[in-house]
């Protein structure tokens, strides 16, 4: 199911605010029109879809059973042992299989996608200080990025993050994740086309593990920095853990504005590391 | 065998102590929880520091309510296969609950409002949110303090004209209800999500260890032989084969009468949609989601609350049927009509065999102390709710117009369980001989009607908008609520033989017109349709802005909290 060649028609302007600056919204937009997140969301609405559909209407079959076929219900397959019962044992066993089904193909096809698209865009929409404060790059910019053929909308965003910052400073932990452990690294499945630039649903079931990604990327340019995890995994949980605190101040669910004396009490703490 | 009468003090005091036992751990981790909680990331979500498996663990406590562990394991050893209908809805409802719940948990912070308000005009939804919370709540939670002041009445052996420490029934049973409520309040007050969090995760412990306990010595009276323990079962409850098949209680046939074997399946059918569609919109449910540090722990949490919950359900298939064949249902409706003594009943008389009357006693008294925890973390996770929901939403969001300080909100929020409780304690001792059962089952046709229908369209539908969940939400409730009222539950349902009401108002009044005592079948599709006509009726276009916003968060997790 190779995806329709979505056009990034965002080239890297990021001059609408006068800087090197983008508002949430417009890192949002852009997110929404890659076509990484596309495919996440076609994946996504098919796996909900055909898992809703199943169950809903192996449940509803079993409830009609129930109620207008008794006769059958009734009938004996083994002792006392009849098919009412094995009907309602298997919706517990169908019940178990879809659930389990569901989180592996999320496991595989869903969340390393989502991870990929989180590891590029993350902006933090109010953390301005971010740029304000001294940071370590690791050497790479985004022109670099572009000269590697990675897609507009990361370089775009990336750029504007203070690439590759490295430190553990709480204030700073959303931008961590653009650090260089997880961004911009194709995601296990996906291949990007040549010509479009646009990302492809190689292959509908995304592969099962890191492993395959990095052994993906071989064609993909040099990024070899992905293969060792660094011993502590920013991208998945901390950034929130910092924003946790985030006071209620900062106004409704949507805005996600860190309270200015959000105190990072767990960072840290635990990490639920995301290597599988 | 009489349950309460066997009991003598010494099995009382038994009970008791393993109840002051429970009661203790709880009001020491609930002072811990106080200490420990500092902000209202901890208050309400509990600093999002549990893990997938101690928030499945939570979650699986909230939900097997003293209605799903007594009331099931009742319901088998009363009318056999129909009760196991009822926990196949109850299992089946997390495969729902499993596709939203990563996209709740990335969207929201707190409350299901959050979720809901997130592209819309803020101060119409959380208005709608917080009426819906904090109605299916205390519904809920009505049902349950009514429930708990009924059963432990009945578990320590008080019975009408019986004394307990003094007390005449009446008194005790007012009694109760108001201890449960104040510990309830307690836990919520002081303990916030961290203590109500580790409550459920030990009631949940418990319950589980118990459940296991007494299957395993169900089974072993049978030589481990489902089958023979099924026959044992079909032959004691004089039904024979038909005690196996579905039909006793659901759906009964009435002879001669074509219309009314049909209403009594429509309604089993449209119970079994509420079940299977409210579980994902009970926000009590929903606010556990928001316990842990993202949607993929989220997701994991569920996955082992599918598991847990399965499995308890499947031993209480053991347990009906057990109870059945080894206590018997004569014996099980002297104690209580409804079935609810089954479960400790079958405890008494499994120890008995193993260990005597001093193994009986303790296995009894294990399982009444089971019941309590059971009863005391499920309403304390519903008052936190409904109190999370009034301070965060209403307070935090349509008073303050979303500045409060957070210092303020909590303090709102700690108050709102204090009077929201104090609220339920009241009207739960006004009701007290009201058969409020029907409440529990109301409570899920209310979140499949309102709740489910705002969260489905908010994450799917890009053009839903304000007015549609609005309309859906005061839609859903206004229906769920108009059709019981006109229903047989409230009025006009007689006992063919005696005569005697078997509705909320006495015989002779009536004006049911409706003809289901289960709403959904109407209510979740009128539901649906509601916040579909209001959103097209509204000129009101959604923000496409926030909508790909909240897209790319739903999805992502990116920026979520």
């Amino acid at each position: 199911m190779a995806a329709e060649p979505a056009p990034l028609n965002h080239e890297p302007d990021h001059d609408r605010t006068g800087g090197a600056r983008r508002g949430p919204a417009d890192a949002y937009t852009e997110t929404a029109r890659d076509s990484r997140f596309r495919l996440l969301r076609r994946r996504h609405l098919r796996a909900t879809i055909t898992v809703a559909v199943v169950f809903f209407t192996w449940y509803l079959a079993y409830v009609a059973l129930s109620a207008f076929a008794r006769d059958l219900m009734a009938h004996s397959v083994t002792g006392a042992v009849n098919a009412a019962l094995v009907l309602g044992l298997l919706q517990f066993a169908s019940t178990f299989l879809l659930a389990g089904l569901y989180a592996l193909y999320a496991r595989r096809a869903l969340d390393p996608l989502a991870k990929e698209i989180r590891g590029e865009t993350d902006d933090p929409p109010d953390d301005h200080r971010a740029s304000d404060e001294p940071v370590l790059t690791d050497g790479r910019d985004a022109a670099e990025d572009f000269q590697q053929g990675r897609s507009g909308a990361a370089a775009s965003v990336g750029d504007t993050q203070g690439e590759g910052m490295d430190t553990h400073r709480p204030g700073l932990a959303r931008t961590q994740r653009n650090g260089p452990s997880g961004r911009r690294d194709p995601v296990a499945g996906l291949r990007r086309d040549e010509n479009s630039g646009a990302w492809t649903d190689e292959l509908p079931v995304a592969r099962p593990d890191a492993e395959t990604a990095t052994g993906n990327r071989a064609d993909l340019g040099p990024a070899p920095r992905r293969t060792v995890p660094r011993p502590r995994r920013t991208d998945e949980v901390t950034p929130r853990r910092a924003y946790g605190s985030a006071g209620l101040a900062s106004g409704d669910a949507g805005d996600m504005r860190p309270h200015r004396n959000a105190a990072p009490r767990y960072l840290g703490r635990t990490d639920r590391g995301t290597v599988r | 065998m009489n349950a309460a009468a066997a009991q003598d003090s010494g099995g009382r005091a038994l009970t008791f102590g393993l109840f002051l036992t429970f009661v203790v751990i709880t009001l020491a981790i609930t002072i811990w929880a106080r200490l420990n909680t500092r902000g209202a990331e901890d208050f309400y979500a509990g600093g999002r520091a549990f893990s997938g498996p101690q928030n499945g663990l939570a979650l699986a406590g909230d939900y097997m309510s003293a209605a799903s562990f007594l009331g099931i394991a009742g319901i088998i050893a009363l009318s056999g296969y129909d009760g196991f209908l009822y926990s196949i809805g109850f299992l089946v409802a997390w495969v729902v609950t499993l596709l939203l719940v990563e996209m709740i948990r990335n969207t929201g912070r707190f409350t299901m409002g959050d979720v809901l308000a997130y592209r819309m005009r803020q101060p119409p939804v959380r208005t709608a949110a917080t009426v819906s919370t904090v109605t299916v709540s205390v519904f809920y939670l009505l049902a349950q303090m009514v429930g708990a002041g009924a059963l432990v009445s009945l578990l320590l052996g008080i019975r009408s004209g019986d004394t307990f420490l003094g007390m005449p029934a009446q008194t005790a049973d007012v009694v109760t209800i108001v201890v449960v409520g104040a510990l309830m309040v307690c836990y919520v007050m002081f303990g916030g999500m961290k203590g109500t969090t580790w409550v459920q995760m030990v009631k949940a412990g418990l319950l589980m260890g118990g459940a296991v306990v007494m299957t395993g010595l169900v089974l072993a009276r049978f030589g481990f032989d489902a089958g023979e323990m099924l026959h044992s079962a079909a032959k004691a409850s004089g039904e024979g084969e038909r005690f196996l098949a579905p039909g006793l209680r659901y759906g009964q046939e009435i002879d001669g009468d074509p219309v009314g074997t049909l209403l009594n399946k429509l309604d089993f059918i449209s119970l079994a949609l509420a079940l299977v569609l409210g579980t994902a919109g009970l926000p009590h449910i929903v606010t556990r989601f928001f316990t842990v540090p993202d949607g993929r722990a989220a997701r994991g949490s569920v996955n082992w609350t599918i598991g847990l919950v399965g499995a308890f359900y499947l031993m209480t298939l053991a347990l009906g049927f057990g109870a059945t064949a080894l206590v018997g249902r004569a014996a099980i409706t002297a104690e209580d009509p409804s079935g609810n003594t089954a479960a400790p009943q079958l405890a008494q008389v499994l120890g008995e065999h193993v260990a005597g009357p001093v193994g009986g006693e303790v296995l009894l008294a294990f399982i009444c102390a089971v019941a309590f925890a059971t009863i005391l973390a499920v309403v304390a996770g519903l008052l936190l709710t409904s109190s999370m929901s009034l301070a965060h939403d209403y307070f935090g969001h349509v008073l303050m117009l979303g500045r409060p300080r957070e210092s303020q909100e909590v303090a709102v929020a700690r108050l709102a369980s204090f009077l929201i409780g104090s609220l339920a304690i009241l009207l739960a001792v006004f009701a007290r001989n009201v058969n409020v059962a029907f409440l529990v089952a109301l409570a899920f046709a209310m979140s499949a009607s309102a709740n489910l229908p705002a969260l489905v369209l908010t994450l799917f539908w890009r053009r839903f908008n304000t007015a549609g969940v609005v309309w859906g939400i005061y839609g859903g409730l206004a229906s769920c609520l108009v059709l019981v009222a006109l229903s047989p539950v409230v009025s006009g349902r007689t006992d063919p033989a005696t005569g005697a009401s078997l509705s909320l108002f006495p015989a002779g009044i009536d004006f049911h017109v409706f003809p289901l005592e289960n709403p959904g079948l109407v209510s979740i599709p009128v539901g649906f349709l509601c916040a579909v006509i209001g959103t097209l009726l509204s000129g009101e276009r959604s923000d496409a802005g926030k909508r790909s916003e909240m897209s790319v968060r739903a999805l992502t997790g990116l920026g979520s909290y």
